[in-house]
């Protein structure tokens, strides 16, 4: 309607003034030269079509209005959520924020494994205007030759590592360097994982990968303790990238790995490592393990093996070395295990200490013939001396006693045959056929050690029952778990199960101690001053070349646990000796006894001063 | 009442019928029966003619020299402008010191914005640089817990200490007291081995 009415008026106003003047003093007069320019307009449009067209012209209008709304809608209703997001996230920067993972101590809080910063330096060669000179930069800075740096910044490509795990004061020099000389150099944080300790407690600890993620020992089964969660810086920045100071924020921080205590000292560990070394260095020993066990916890004190590792160097060791020989490689223990069979014997009121049995020098047992270490004449053997002198026949006669489905019942509530549940990856069970299956030399022969598979832990275990009054408390490695706010979570203490009666216990600790004085096979694994019980294993090595026995050398053990009148430390100590034929006494005792010395003395074990009884071995 | 209203009708009539029939060419056939039906209903209404000069069509009047009452009647809105000046002068002095606290309210806000900006980049840029420092100094702290911890190993420790000219104790001898006060000796003490390599 508005379009229509201005331009006719001006043309009225003009055709008003002639009439106007000509008939201005009578009223009425005036009505008509106002009539004529108001025919005038309505000649070019009808009334009617006027109508029409403002009708045409409103619904246009309204249309168009409807579209605006309409758009307006679509934007602010349907669409505006995402609009404003992807506004918000023009301005949002996102910074990842690297948990720091956490650390892994001994009992004490000295650390065997612990992560700093470092960075990663890479490199955009497309940027580095001189290779030649940025090269030669960064060759003594990064320890890497100027050739193939050369080569790494002249690559046509975008991104190329120069060098991993930097420490920050190198890249902080790099940083210092002239920005044309140091152009296209880029950083990225890659915190490196130290093991200050090295090879001592390698094994337990075990390693973390490239991408760290822990591959091997603690480092594995605690990976979720350790890694903690990442966290990410989200704030608002402006143009040019810098944070707004009082923007949105929404970051979430990270949260540090938690520190995992375990039960290892690393002193005694030091030492362990040090003397398996040394035994490992004799010429005839391929390998070796050793563990120590806290008599009254089952916590593991020490637990070593040769060759050990050391985990900052995991890349450059033989992998199948990297491994924990303590859980993970069995061996047929031999005599040690001649403890659960008289165990299993006088538990079962099938002997005592003192019973009398006479004792031929060989045995029949299906078609094989065991025999004892050296021939004799048939001699009247306590069950003590059968111990001592670890008779053979004597060991299978009384295993004859038990019979053979309740000594397997015994061998596994000794935790032969399953495993021990410890906190590290990769452990044996050890191989214990059932009894049913077992032939006649087979059931000879697990009574002494052979034939049956066991890990140097189980055997420890074992004496450790022993040695806590018949109740086996099921090892651990792990003490505590620290979070990282503080919160510390002691780790559950396994319960305790009786296997045998502490007169049964208190039985087999006096007759093994008569295995270590004078007249037993192992007089080396005496520590002076303590009374020390134990007992020697040298069981026949299958050799793998031929699947028999014969040339396969032994596995010498030694288990025991001192002082024998309030015991609180087990040792087991194993060699494979391949090459050599010597025995437990005369090998792994001293190894067995070097390390009892240091983890009595250094844990303050005093000897009560109580006299080693006289053993009574032989009857005339 | 009834006889002024039928004089003023008749007048009114000749005017709104001029009046009705340019606006009909103008606007609408809407207002043109609004006014007849208006001049027909509302004629006993004395206000009607005095009112349509005033409001509506002044424009239209205003050339049409004959009618003289009804520019009589455009004086009063000529009165109204004369008598604003007063009431402009006291509105202005009332205005004035409003004006001059908003203008102060709007100085002071943008003074003061700018001077809360200006603290806000100040401290982020403190804040910046104390950061920066915390993290060189959180460094140099991992550097020197990373020499500790080394040096404070088994390894290390027995390194440094045969270096020292230590050498690792022999087996160590007991003197255990007896309950009846008398003393017994367990092991043998014996002396350390000289060390091998005598230390600084």
């Amino acid at each position: 309607m508005p379009p229509a009415g201005p331009p006719p008026p001006f043309r009225s106003s003009g055709a008003r003034r002639t009439p106007g003047r000509a008939t201005g003093p009578s009223g009425r007069g005036d009505l008509r030269p106002r009539r004529e320019p108001g025919a005038r307009r309505r000649q070019p449009l009808g009334m009617v079509q006027r109508e029409q067209r403002n009708r045409w012209g409103l619904l246009f209008l309204i249309a168009l209005l409807v579209v605006v709304v309409g758009r307006l809608v679509v934007l602010q209703g349907v669409d505006g959520a995402a609009y404003a997001q992807a506004a918000t996230n023009d301005r949002m920067r996102n910074y990842p924020i690297e948990a720091v993972r956490g650390q892994i101590t001994d009992r004490d809080g000295q650390v065997l494994a612990y992560s700093v910063d470092a960075e990663r330096v890479t490199a955009d060669p497309a940027v580095v205007t001189d290779p030649t000179r940025t090269a030669l930069a960064l060759t003594t800075l990064l320890d890497v030759p100027v050739a193939e740096l050369t080569e790494k910044l002249s690559r046509d490509s975008r991104y190329v590592v120069l060098a991993s795990e930097v420490s920050t004061d190198v890249t902080d020099q790099i940083r210092a360097l002239p920005a044309k000389t140091r152009a296209g150099i880029l950083f990225e944080d890659d915190p490196v994982r130290l093991y200050p300790a090295g090879a001592v407690g390698g094994q337990v600890v075990g390693f973390v990968g490239k991408d760290g993620d822990g591959l091997a020992g603690i480092e594995q089964t605690y990976e979720d303790v350790l890694s903690g969660t990442d966290g990410e810086k989200r704030v608002e920045v402006d143009g040019s990238g810098n944070e707004i100071p009082s923007g949105i924020d929404e970051t979430t921080p990270a949260t540090d790995g938690g520190t995992v205590s375990l039960t290892l000292d690393e002193d005694l560990q030091f030492v362990v490592q040090q003397r398996l070394d040394a035994a490992c260095a004799d010429g005839a020993t391929t390998s070796a393990s050793a563990v120590v066990l806290d008599v009254h916890t089952g916590e593991v004190v020490s637990m070593a093996g040769c060759p050990g590792y050391d985990p900052g160097h995991y890349n450059e060791t033989d992998p199948d070395l990297l491994g924990n020989p303590v859980i993970s490689d069995v061996y047929e223990p031999g005599s040690v295990m001649k403890a659960v069979t008289l165990s299993a014997a006088i538990e079962e009121g099938k002997a005592t200490k003192d019973t009398v049995l006479t004792v031929p020098d060989s045995i029949a047992a299906g078609d094989a013939v065991v025999s004892d270490a050296h021939a004799r004449a048939p001699l009247d053997f306590t069950v003590t001396g059968i111990l001592a002198k670890s008779s053979n026949v004597g060991a299978i006669m009384l295993a004859r006693e038990v019979g053979d489905s309740t000594l397997e019942r015994y061998l596994r509530a000794f935790g032969i045959g399953s495993e021990t549940g410890i906190e590290l990856p990769g452990e044996s069970a050890g191989i214990l056929e059932d009894s049913a299956d077992w032939t006649e030399s087979r059931a000879a022969n697990v009574p002494i050690g052979q034939g049956v598979s066991v890990t140097t832990l189980q055997m420890a275990s074992v004496y450790q029952t022993l040695a806590n009054g018949g109740v086996r408390i099921p090892p651990r490695v792990v003490a505590s778990v620290t979070a990282a706010d503080g919160t510390v979570t002691e780790a559950d203490q396994p319960e305790g199960t009786r296997v045998v009666s502490e007169d049964t216990a208190d039985q087999l600790t006096y007759m093994l101690e008569a295995v270590v004085g004078k007249g037993g096979t192992a007089p080396l694994g005496e520590v002076d001053g303590f009374r020390v019980v134990g007992k020697t294993g040298t069981a026949q090595r299958a050799n793998p070349d031929c699947g028999c026995y014969t040339g396969g050398g032994y596995f010498t053990t030694f288990v025991g646990y001192a002082p024998a009148d309030d015991p609180q430390y087990v040792v087991a100590v194993d060699l494979e000796r391949p090459t050599s034929s010597a025995e437990g006494g005369q090998v792994a005792a001293p190894v067995f006894s070097d390390v009892m010395r240091y983890a009595l003395t250094a844990g303050g074990v005093v000897p009560s001063g109580a006299p080693r009884p006289e053993f009574t071995l032989t009857v005339p | 009442m009834s006889q002024p209203a039928r004089t003023t009708s008749t007048r009114t009539s000749t005017a709104r019928t001029s009046t009705a029939r340019t606006s009909t060419a103008r606007t609408s056939t809407a207002r043109t029966s609004t006014a007849r039906t208006a001049t027909a209903r509302t004629a006993p209404r004395p206000t009607g003619p005095v009112h349509v000069p005033r409001t509506s069509p002044p424009r239209r009047t205003g050339p049409v020299p004959a009618p003289g009452p009804q520019l009589r009647l455009v004086p009063p809105a000529r009165t109204t402008p004369t008598r604003t000046p007063p009431r402009a002068r006291r509105a202005t002095r009332r205005r004035a010191p409003f004006v001059v606290l908003l203008v102060a309210l709007l100085v002071a806000t943008t003074l003061g914005l700018l001077l809360l900006n200006t603290a806000i980049a100040v401290d982020s840029l403190q804040a910046t640089q104390q950061r920066e420092a915390n993290a060189e100094q959180a460094e140099e702290v991992a550097r020197l817990e990373q020499q500790v911890v080394a040096a404070d190993t088994a390894a290390e420790l027995a390194r440094a200490a045969t270096a020292a000219g230590l050498v690792p104790p022999g087996a160590a001898a007991h003197l255990v007291l007896q309950p009846d006060g008398t003393s017994v000796l367990l092991g043998t003490a014996t002396p350390a081995p000289a060390p091998s390599t005598p230390g600084n």
